[in-house]
């Protein structure tokens, strides 16, 4: 069947009025949403949604140069005192979890004690787990706080690292990764 | 005598349908824009990760006398 010119503008022109009104009639409906063109009283009522967010603003613990047998941690008077910090960027309390995504060292591969973690303490008043755990992988990890705060002010945990140099630890630089994630309590 | 309608160029057909097209394209625009800044569809986010990073340099113990494995209980 051949179809006219005639026929496909007037096509074309339903097409396009369909176009506007169909737009028209969405940005209606979401207007019909929030209210607040009112020119004497306006009324907004809005959700605000809930955002667990976190972000290790210091990510990172240097322990130096130790021996063959040595070790050190990130707690108590001597030993690097470099925490890692998390802190909570969302809106709302988080549980945090620790696991390893790179291994630290050569020998003895994730857990072992050779590589632990424990929460140090808390600017606000979640349950920080200060007792050192072996770092785990993705299949166990550990917990590190519960209910971490997101307020200015307490919303800033610090994470303790305590690791042990195997005898058999081939000598040279070494790099480990922590994954840490950030759940609503 | 019958009136012969005249026929519509193929050119006005192309136009309207380019702006077809256009005021379609423009109606998707303009309702992605509302519900973007309204926040509609957008779920909350329950989950975020971040990365912690160690570093640390090993050299032989002149002495050689300890294990390094470290006893699981001892630190308990």
């Amino acid at each position: 069947m051949k179809i006219s010119n005639n026929s496909l503008v007037v096509l074309l022109f339903v097409a396009i009025i369909a176009s506007v009104g169909g737009t028209f009639v969405s940005v209606s409906f979401m207007d019909d949403i929030i209210t607040g063109a009112a020119t004497t009283l306006g009324n907004v009522t809005l959700t605000i949604g809930g955002t667990a967010n976190c972000d290790a603003t210091d990510d990172l613990i240097a322990f130096g140069t130790l021996t063959q047998g040595g070790t050190n941690q990130t707690t108590g008077d001597t030993g690097a005192r470099d925490w890692i910090t998390i802190e909570n960027t969302g809106n709302v309390n988080l549980d945090i979890t620790a696991e390893t995504s790179a291994n630290l060292f050569a020998s003895y591969a994730a857990p072992t004690p050779n590589w632990r973690i424990a929460c140090n303490v808390t600017q606000g008043t979640g349950s920080c787990n200060t007792t050192f755990h072996n770092l785990q992988e993705s299949s166990n990890s550990t917990m590190l706080i519960t209910a971490h705060q997101f307020g200015d002010s307490v919303d800033e945990v610090y994470i303790n690292m305590n690791v042990t140099i195997a005898m058999d630890e081939p000598t040279g630089a070494k790099h480990g990764d922590i994954l840490f994630t950030c759940t609503q309590s | 005598m019958k009136k012969e309608r005249k026929e519509v160029s193929d050119k006005v057909v192309v136009v309207l349908l380019i702006a077809a097209v256009v005021v379609s394209v423009l109606g998707a625009f303009v309702v992605y824009e509302y519900s973007h800044s309204y926040g509609i569809g957008e779920g909350s986010q329950v989950e975020d990760q971040s990365t912690g990073r160690v570093f640390l340099n090993v050299v032989e113990d002149p002495q050689g006398d300890f294990e390094g494995e470290v006893d699981d209980e001892s630190f308990k």
